[in-house]
């Protein structure tokens, strides 16, 4: 069974001729990484923000375990179902990375007893020292910062991981860990990984290399 | 509850944009503090004044109509209102209750007065006039009123009957006791009373003393006779006066002085209408007493116009700086909200979590600037309200020493301001909450990045 499915999706932006996601038909499964690839402007992070919720299809529909988005609060999907981790970041920077972490477990109602310590093991994970948590984000690294965004995305224990370009900022050593840490989710933690890229680089951990070409997803 | 504590951890984040928020909040609040400090006192004053005084009516001249008169030419045409009308004036249905007085300096062969006879004078005190031929020097002056209860000496502790008891019938009568004492006179006496001509025709006022009173009020005129003493004053009925006027004198022996009181200090205008359709001589108007009124009043409704146009300045002023402030800060403010609410954050959630944020500057702001408008709302007022004598001093204005007015600190001020201080929340949140409602999170980072 597909934890996730694209059934005919579309989207235009507003005010342009052409669509530039046509008629996408794709379930994605758990224990799988996924790699969508695509040129600047092929519409990779729109097909993104879709499948997290973070906008919505001009057409088609969205299924997270055989329910509709349109039928279920995305705000319950994005903060409980889906964790996301952007391009660039997106963490509160005035914060520390440990209540960025907090946060995210307090908006999606976790159930943990000690969300503290829980997010320090995550940080942990991710190779975020004690030391490095109570420092704000402002203050830390690229590849520092992209880590938090795993560790926020896996606060929660989602079914599905979504990141956008996750590596596209960093070091190849960086890349190369980040990269082993989403393997590592989507093969030992059976979780569905999907990720944006345009590095064959970061494609060859993939399970499964989808190309995003004149608006239509196919395997590579 | 993690909203709220998010909340509080945020304004410490945000250091930077919640101290100049706070600065301008605390600043306007404390300014609306004094404001509403200022005019809600001021209010009290102007109400409490009208009613303890805003219904005693006087007759008095209309000095706006003489001048027109003047103006056109010749003399004011100010002739003396008749007793007649003083008593008909009395029946009018605006009015609670009217105090008709008469006074009838006068002699007494048999009693002698208090200070009678002297003509030396003191440093203050001139010396009395000094009388004429075919009559007798007033040794005491009789009062008659229609009621006893409306007498303010008695009624404000400065004469209380010590013995006996206040006339209730005609021909009783309340005398002094120095009066009583200089004259050896007792409750029951009776007192013979005439008026000051040598060759009077008609015989005595006869009255009968049924109380004494301790007398402290002063001398309220410029020299030292008996009829200045006041407590050479023996106080009777109007009735009493009316029958011997009438029946026994058969002359006039005095004239008739009367105070209105008006049912409600709102009737003024509707009296004074009636009084002039009832006969009442155009350049005289009916008035409150015009002194106490500048010396209560006038400061008040100034002090209370210049706290209303500062207030006013200062709120459109404020509220057009934290909205430009807000404007400035959207676009840090579009990323926190675009964050939270990718994170799944509902937009209520979101919403609520601002409006703590405001909510808790303004909490502490209000308590700050409460405590300095209280502290410095008085020497401001005094500062005003000093300013606007000098100036009117200065500019030839007649100079009434008018009264300090002392300001304190009401639940309605504190509601007032705490109004304004949630309508302020409101005004600084506004801009990011409508953000939240306008835009979908994803449109609002990519934005952003």
């Amino acid at each position: 069974m597909s934890i996730l499915k694209l059934s005919n999706i579309s989207y235009q932006y507003d005010g342009a001729n052409t669509k530039v996601l046509k008629n996408i038909n794709f379930n994605f499964n758990q224990g799988k990484l996924y790699t969508i690839m695509g040129k600047s402007g092929s519409g990779k992070t729109t097909l993104l923000s879709i499948i997290s919720g973070l906008d919505l299809a001009t057409s088609g529909e969205v299924f997270w375990n055989e329910k509709n988005l349109k039928n279920i609060s995305r705000d319950d999907y994005r903060g409980k179902g889906i964790g996301v981790i952007f391009q660039g970041y997106n963490l509160l920077t005035n914060a520390t990375a440990l209540e960025n972490i907090i946060l995210s477990m307090n908006i999606s109602e976790s159930k943990e007893i000690d969300k503290k310590q829980y997010a320090l093991d995550l940080l942990k994970i991710v190779g975020i020292n004690r030391e490095t948590s109570d420092r704000k984000i402002l203050k830390l690294s690229g590849g520092e910062q992209q880590r938090i965004g795993i560790a926020r995305a896996l606060s929660h224990n989602p079914d599905i991981i979504i990141a956008d370009e996750p590596t596209g900022n960093l070091d190849f050593d960086t890349e190369e860990n980040i990269m082993e840490i989403l393997k590592n989710l989507a093969h030992n933690q059976n979780k569905c990984v999907i990720v944006v890229t345009h590095s064959k680089n970061v494609s060859k951990y993939a399970d499964e290399v989808l190309g995003l070409t004149l608006g239509n997803l196919t395997k590579i | 509850m993690y909203i709220l504590k998010n909340s509080i951890k945020n304004l410490f984040r945000n250091k930077g944009r919640n101290i100049i928020v706070a600065i301008i909040i605390l600043s306007m609040l404390t300014f609306t503090a004094i404001s509403m400090i200022i005019r809600n006192t001021t209010d009290n004053v102007i109400k409490s004044y009208k009613e303890q005084f805003g219904s005693e009516i006087y007759l008095r001249y209309d000095e706006t109509k003489i001048k027109e008169d003047e103006k056109n030419g010749g003399w004011a045409d100010i002739p003396e209102i008749s007793d007649d009308i003083k008593i008909k004036l009395a029946n009018s249905e605006y009015l609670k209750e009217t105090m008709i007085s008469v006074i009838f300096p006068s002699y007494a062969k048999d009693l002698k007065g208090l200070d009678q006879g002297k003509t030396e004078s003191n440093s203050n005190i001139g010396t009395a006039p000094s009388g004429m031929e075919g009559y007798y020097e007033p040794n005491l002056t009789v009062y008659g009123y229609n009621t006893p209860d409306l007498l303010k000496d008695f009624k404000e502790g400065k004469r209380k009957i010590t013995s006996g008891k206040m006339f209730t019938n005609n021909d009783e009568c309340v005398v002094s006791e120095d009066f009583a004492k200089l004259n050896n006179l007792k409750l029951g006496d009776k007192i013979n009373i005439s008026d000051t001509t040598k060759s009077s025709e008609f015989p005595p006022l006869k009255l009968t003393i049924a109380g004494i009173y301790f007398d402290s009020t002063e001398n309220k005129y410029g020299y030292i006779s008996a009829t200045t003493n006041p407590r050479n004053d023996i106080i009777t009925t109007y009735e009493t006066m009316k029958k011997y006027q009438e029946n026994v004198a058969k002359k006039n022996l005095y004239t008739v002085s009367t105070t209105y009181y008006l049912k409600n200090p709102d009737m003024l205008k509707q009296f004074n209408k009636e009084a002039h359709e009832k006969g009442l001589h155009k350049n005289y108007m009916m008035s409150t007493d015009e002194l106490s009124y500048n010396k209560i009043v006038k400061p008040a409704e100034s002090l209370a116009k210049v706290s209303n146009i500062f207030l006013i300045s200062v709120l459109i002023i404020g509220s057009i700086i934290l909205i430009l402030l807000s404007i400035l800060s959207i676009r840090e403010r579009k990323y926190e909200i675009g964050v939270l609410r990718a994170m799944g954050m509902k937009k209520g959630k979101v919403v609520r979590g601002i409006l703590y944020e405001s909510l808790i500057t303004i909490s502490v702001c209000l308590v700050i600037g409460l405590s300095i408008g209280a502290i410095t709302a008085q020497p401001i007022s005094d500062i005003i309200t000093q300013n606007q004598q000098d100036q009117n001093s200065s500019f030839g204005g007649i100079q009434v020493n008018q009264e300090k007015i002392n300001l304190s600190m009401s639940y309605k001020t504190v509601i007032d301001v705490s109004i304004i201080a949630l309508l302020l929340a409101i005004i600084s949140s506004s801009v990011g909450v409508l953000y939240i409602l306008r835009y979908e999170p994803m449109k609002i980072l990519s934005d952003r990045n």
